[in-house]
Protein backbone atom coordinates (compact mmCIF):
# COMPACT_ATOMS: atom_id res chain seq x y z
CA UNK A 1 0.00 0.00 0.00
CA UNK A 2 2.87 2.39 0.76
CA UNK A 3 4.25 4.54 -2.04
CA UNK A 4 7.92 5.00 -2.86
CA UNK A 5 9.13 8.20 -1.13
CA UNK A 6 10.38 9.63 -4.46
CA UNK A 7 6.76 9.84 -5.64
CA UNK A 8 5.83 11.65 -2.45
CA UNK A 9 8.69 14.05 -3.08
CA UNK A 10 7.42 14.82 -6.57
CA UNK A 11 4.10 15.94 -5.14
CA UNK A 12 5.73 17.78 -2.25
CA UNK A 13 7.92 19.76 -4.66
CA UNK A 14 4.92 20.75 -6.76
CA UNK A 15 3.03 22.04 -3.71
CA UNK A 16 6.10 23.90 -2.52
CA UNK A 17 6.60 25.53 -5.96
CA UNK A 18 2.94 26.50 -6.20
CA UNK A 19 2.90 28.01 -2.75
CA UNK A 20 6.08 29.99 -3.44
CA UNK A 21 4.46 31.24 -6.65
CA UNK A 22 1.45 32.54 -4.75
CA UNK A 23 -1.04 29.75 -5.49
CA UNK A 24 -3.30 28.79 -2.64
CA UNK A 25 -5.81 26.58 -4.47
CA UNK A 26 -4.95 23.60 -6.65
CA UNK A 27 -7.29 21.27 -8.47
CA UNK A 28 -6.73 17.53 -8.13
CA UNK A 29 -6.76 17.19 -11.92
CA UNK A 30 -4.08 19.84 -12.34
CA UNK A 31 -1.92 18.07 -9.75
CA UNK A 32 -2.24 14.87 -11.78
CA UNK A 33 -1.35 16.71 -14.98
CA UNK A 34 1.64 18.50 -13.55
CA UNK A 35 3.15 15.59 -11.63
CA UNK A 36 2.17 12.81 -14.01
CA UNK A 37 1.63 10.62 -10.95
CA UNK A 38 -1.10 7.97 -10.71
CA UNK A 39 -4.23 9.24 -8.96
CA UNK A 40 -3.89 6.57 -6.26
CA UNK A 41 -0.49 7.96 -5.29
CA UNK A 42 -1.69 11.55 -5.16
CA UNK A 43 -4.78 10.47 -3.21
CA UNK A 44 -2.69 8.68 -0.63
CA UNK A 45 -0.17 11.48 -0.13
CA UNK A 46 -2.93 14.10 0.08
CA UNK A 47 -4.67 11.99 2.72
CA UNK A 48 -1.50 12.19 4.77
CA UNK A 49 -1.31 15.96 4.33
CA UNK A 50 -4.97 16.38 5.27
CA UNK A 51 -4.50 14.30 8.41
CA UNK A 52 -1.40 16.15 9.45
CA UNK A 53 -3.18 19.48 8.91
CA UNK A 54 -0.80 20.76 6.23
CA UNK A 55 -3.50 21.26 3.63
CA UNK A 56 -7.27 21.46 3.59
CA UNK A 57 -9.66 20.38 0.89
CA UNK A 58 -13.05 21.27 -0.51
CA UNK A 59 -15.17 19.81 -3.26
CA UNK A 60 -16.36 21.68 -6.32
CA UNK A 61 -19.52 20.33 -7.89
CA UNK A 62 -19.53 20.57 -11.68
CA UNK A 63 -22.37 19.71 -14.03
CA UNK A 64 -21.29 16.68 -16.08
CA UNK A 65 -23.45 17.87 -19.01
CA UNK A 66 -22.60 21.56 -19.43
CA UNK A 67 -19.61 21.94 -17.10
CA UNK A 68 -21.22 24.69 -15.00
CA UNK A 69 -19.67 25.16 -11.57
CA UNK A 70 -22.50 24.51 -9.12
CA UNK A 71 -20.85 25.39 -5.83
CA UNK A 72 -18.19 24.40 -3.37
CA UNK A 73 -18.71 22.08 -0.40
CA UNK A 74 -16.69 21.27 2.68
CA UNK A 75 -17.51 17.55 2.61
CA UNK A 76 -19.03 15.04 0.24
CA UNK A 77 -21.75 14.52 2.80
CA UNK A 78 -22.75 18.20 2.57
CA UNK A 79 -23.87 17.82 -1.04
CA UNK A 80 -27.60 17.32 -1.62
CA UNK A 81 -28.55 13.79 -2.65
CA UNK A 82 -29.46 15.27 -6.01
CA UNK A 83 -28.66 18.66 -7.56
CA UNK A 84 -30.40 20.12 -10.59
CA UNK A 85 -28.18 22.20 -12.84
CA UNK A 86 -29.75 25.64 -13.19
CA UNK A 87 -28.23 26.05 -16.65
CA UNK A 88 -29.05 22.83 -18.48
CA UNK A 89 -31.45 21.09 -16.07
CA UNK A 90 -29.32 17.96 -15.64
CA UNK A 91 -30.02 16.03 -12.46
CA UNK A 92 -26.76 15.21 -10.71
CA UNK A 93 -26.66 12.61 -7.92
CA UNK A 94 -24.26 13.03 -5.01
CA UNK A 95 -21.22 11.11 -6.15
CA UNK A 96 -17.47 11.39 -6.05
CA UNK A 97 -17.64 11.17 -9.86
CA UNK A 98 -19.09 14.68 -10.18
CA UNK A 99 -16.91 16.64 -7.81
CA UNK A 100 -13.44 18.01 -8.19
CA UNK A 101 -11.16 17.99 -5.18
CA UNK A 102 -9.70 21.43 -4.49
CA UNK A 103 -6.53 21.46 -2.38
CA UNK A 104 -5.98 24.55 -0.24
CA UNK A 105 -2.41 25.27 0.77
CA UNK A 106 -2.81 26.71 4.25
CA UNK A 107 0.53 28.26 5.12
CA UNK A 108 4.20 28.04 4.41
CA UNK A 109 4.64 26.19 7.72
CA UNK A 110 4.10 23.16 5.53
CA UNK A 111 7.39 23.76 3.74
CA UNK A 112 9.59 24.47 6.68
CA UNK A 113 11.15 22.64 9.59
CA UNK A 114 9.41 19.83 11.38
CA UNK A 115 7.13 18.51 8.66
CA UNK A 116 9.63 18.64 5.89
CA UNK A 117 11.18 15.39 6.99
CA UNK A 118 8.14 13.46 5.75
CA UNK A 119 9.05 14.13 2.16
CA UNK A 120 12.75 14.79 2.22
CA UNK A 121 14.07 11.96 4.32
CA UNK A 122 15.19 10.09 1.23
CA UNK A 123 17.34 10.97 -1.72
CA UNK A 124 15.62 11.65 -5.00
CA UNK B 1 -19.68 -15.52 0.07
CA UNK B 2 -19.46 -19.30 0.16
CA UNK B 3 -20.29 -21.30 3.27
CA UNK B 4 -16.66 -22.32 3.56
CA UNK B 5 -15.48 -18.72 3.53
CA UNK B 6 -18.11 -17.76 6.09
CA UNK B 7 -16.93 -20.60 8.34
CA UNK B 8 -13.32 -19.54 7.91
CA UNK B 9 -14.21 -16.00 8.92
CA UNK B 10 -16.17 -17.30 11.90
CA UNK B 11 -13.19 -19.36 13.00
CA UNK B 12 -10.85 -16.41 12.62
CA UNK B 13 -13.26 -14.12 14.51
CA UNK B 14 -13.59 -16.63 17.36
CA UNK B 15 -9.85 -17.16 17.47
CA UNK B 16 -9.37 -13.44 17.81
CA UNK B 17 -11.88 -13.12 20.66
CA UNK B 18 -10.38 -16.08 22.55
CA UNK B 19 -6.70 -15.28 22.03
CA UNK B 20 -5.02 -14.26 25.29
CA UNK B 21 -1.70 -12.93 23.98
CA UNK B 22 -2.30 -9.22 23.16
CA UNK B 23 0.17 -9.09 20.28
CA UNK B 24 -1.22 -12.22 18.62
CA UNK B 25 -4.75 -10.96 19.24
CA UNK B 26 -3.98 -7.69 17.43
CA UNK B 27 -2.51 -9.51 14.45
CA UNK B 28 -5.45 -11.90 14.19
CA UNK B 29 -7.90 -9.01 14.43
CA UNK B 30 -6.21 -7.25 11.51
CA UNK B 31 -6.07 -10.46 9.49
CA UNK B 32 -9.75 -10.96 10.20
CA UNK B 33 -10.59 -7.42 9.11
CA UNK B 34 -8.52 -7.63 5.91
CA UNK B 35 -10.31 -10.90 5.06
CA UNK B 36 -13.63 -9.11 5.49
CA UNK B 37 -12.53 -6.26 3.20
CA UNK B 38 -11.59 -8.78 0.52
CA UNK B 39 -15.15 -10.13 0.45
CA UNK B 40 -16.31 -7.03 -1.44
CA UNK B 41 -14.80 -5.82 -4.69
CA UNK B 42 -16.13 -2.36 -3.89
CA UNK B 43 -13.58 -1.74 -1.13
CA UNK B 44 -9.86 -1.21 -1.35
CA UNK B 45 -7.25 -0.48 1.30
CA UNK B 46 -5.64 2.87 0.45
CA UNK B 47 -3.42 3.22 3.51
CA UNK B 48 -2.30 0.80 6.17
CA UNK B 49 -0.40 1.37 9.40
CA UNK B 50 0.49 4.98 8.71
CA UNK B 51 2.37 6.86 11.36
CA UNK B 52 1.08 10.42 11.53
CA UNK B 53 1.69 13.18 14.04
CA UNK B 54 -1.25 12.32 16.26
CA UNK B 55 -0.51 8.60 16.39
CA UNK B 56 -0.99 5.53 14.27
CA UNK B 57 -3.71 4.98 11.73
CA UNK B 58 -4.70 1.36 11.05
CA UNK B 59 -6.42 1.64 7.66
CA UNK B 60 -8.06 4.00 5.22
CA UNK B 61 -10.45 2.28 2.82
CA UNK B 62 -11.78 3.61 -0.45
CA UNK B 63 -15.23 2.51 -1.57
CA UNK B 64 -16.75 2.79 -5.03
CA UNK B 65 -20.36 1.79 -4.53
CA UNK B 66 -22.54 3.59 -7.08
CA UNK B 67 -26.07 4.96 -6.71
CA UNK B 68 -26.45 4.53 -2.97
CA UNK B 69 -27.37 7.40 -0.67
CA UNK B 70 -25.64 5.89 2.34
CA UNK B 71 -22.34 5.18 0.62
CA UNK B 72 -22.31 8.39 -1.42
CA UNK B 73 -21.65 10.32 1.81
CA UNK B 74 -18.06 9.16 2.20
CA UNK B 75 -15.57 7.93 -0.38
CA UNK B 76 -12.94 7.17 2.26
CA UNK B 77 -13.43 5.25 5.51
CA UNK B 78 -10.99 5.46 8.42
CA UNK B 79 -10.63 2.15 10.28
CA UNK B 80 -9.26 1.33 13.70
CA UNK B 81 -8.87 -2.23 14.98
CA UNK B 82 -8.75 -2.26 18.78
CA UNK B 83 -7.71 -5.31 20.77
CA UNK B 84 -7.99 -3.87 24.26
CA UNK B 85 -9.06 -5.98 27.22
CA UNK B 86 -10.90 -3.18 29.00
CA UNK B 87 -14.08 -1.42 27.81
CA UNK B 88 -13.47 1.51 25.46
CA UNK B 89 -13.69 4.90 27.16
CA UNK B 90 -14.46 8.20 25.37
CA UNK B 91 -10.83 9.34 25.69
CA UNK B 92 -9.73 6.34 23.64
CA UNK B 93 -12.03 7.41 20.83
CA UNK B 94 -10.67 10.96 20.65
CA UNK B 95 -7.75 10.13 18.35
CA UNK B 96 -9.96 8.04 16.08
CA UNK B 97 -12.69 10.69 15.78
CA UNK B 98 -10.07 13.37 15.11
CA UNK B 99 -8.66 11.28 12.28
CA UNK B 100 -12.06 10.91 10.66
CA UNK B 101 -12.66 14.64 11.08
CA UNK B 102 -9.35 15.58 9.43
CA UNK B 103 -9.17 13.06 6.61
CA UNK B 104 -10.27 15.46 3.92
CA UNK B 105 -13.53 16.35 2.20
CA UNK B 106 -14.09 12.86 0.83
CA UNK B 107 -14.26 11.34 4.31
CA UNK B 108 -16.84 11.51 7.07
CA UNK B 109 -17.03 7.84 8.04
CA UNK B 110 -15.12 5.73 10.53
CA UNK B 111 -15.20 2.05 11.35
CA UNK B 112 -14.21 0.98 14.85
CA UNK B 113 -13.55 -2.76 15.12
CA UNK B 114 -13.13 -3.76 18.74
CA UNK B 115 -12.90 -6.93 20.80
CA UNK B 116 -14.08 -5.12 23.93
CA UNK B 117 -17.36 -3.27 24.40
CA UNK B 118 -17.80 0.51 24.45
CA UNK B 119 -18.81 2.30 27.62
CA UNK B 120 -21.94 4.46 27.59
CA UNK B 121 -19.66 7.49 27.58
CA UNK B 122 -17.98 6.26 24.40
CA UNK B 123 -21.35 5.82 22.69
CA UNK B 124 -22.21 9.36 23.72
CA UNK B 125 -18.95 10.66 22.21
CA UNK B 126 -19.86 8.93 18.94
CA UNK B 127 -23.33 10.42 18.97
CA UNK B 128 -21.97 13.91 19.72
CA UNK B 129 -19.46 13.68 16.84
CA UNK B 130 -22.33 12.74 14.53
CA UNK B 131 -24.56 15.59 15.68
CA UNK B 132 -21.87 18.27 15.86
CA UNK B 133 -19.59 17.39 12.95
CA UNK B 134 -21.57 14.92 10.83
CA UNK B 135 -19.08 12.15 11.59
CA UNK B 136 -20.51 8.68 10.95
CA UNK B 137 -18.97 6.05 13.22
CA UNK B 138 -19.87 2.40 12.94
CA UNK B 139 -18.76 0.10 15.73
CA UNK B 140 -18.18 -3.59 15.18
CA UNK B 141 -18.12 -5.54 18.42
CA UNK B 142 -17.48 -9.32 18.64
CA UNK B 143 -21.22 -10.08 18.61
CA UNK B 144 -21.27 -8.86 15.01
CA UNK B 145 -18.06 -10.48 13.78
CA UNK B 146 -19.95 -13.39 12.22
CA UNK B 147 -22.35 -10.99 10.47
CA UNK B 148 -19.38 -9.50 8.63
CA UNK B 149 -19.39 -12.51 6.33
CA UNK B 150 -22.25 -10.67 4.57
CA UNK B 151 -19.65 -8.12 3.46
CA UNK B 152 -19.13 -4.51 4.49
CA UNK B 153 -21.35 -3.10 1.75
CA UNK B 154 -24.35 -4.93 3.11
CA UNK B 155 -23.78 -4.97 6.84
CA UNK B 156 -22.44 -1.47 7.61
CA UNK B 157 -25.58 0.52 6.66
CA UNK B 158 -27.66 -1.86 8.80
CA UNK B 159 -25.29 -1.64 11.74
CA UNK B 160 -25.19 2.14 11.48
CA UNK B 161 -28.97 2.38 11.56
CA UNK B 162 -29.13 0.04 14.53
CA UNK B 163 -26.49 2.06 16.41
CA UNK B 164 -28.02 5.45 15.67
CA UNK B 165 -31.35 4.31 17.05
CA UNK B 166 -29.99 2.25 19.94
CA UNK B 167 -31.83 2.77 23.18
Amino acid sequence: VDQPPSLTNTLHRLLERKYAGGSRRLYFSSILRETNLPSETVEKVLLHYFQSGDVEGTLELQCPECGKDLGEYRRLRDLPEETECFVCGAKIPRSVDYVELVVHLKSNAFFRGRKRSHATSVRT
Amino acid sequence: VSELEANDLDLLGNKCVNETDPSAKGKILERFFESVVQLDNDFEIVKKHSRIETGELDYVLRQNIPNDNFWSQSHHIVVECKNWKEPIEPSQLDHFLALVRTSGPLCCMGLYVTVSPLTEGAWTAIRDARLKDGIITIVIEPDFFSALSLGLKSILPRLYEKQVFRA
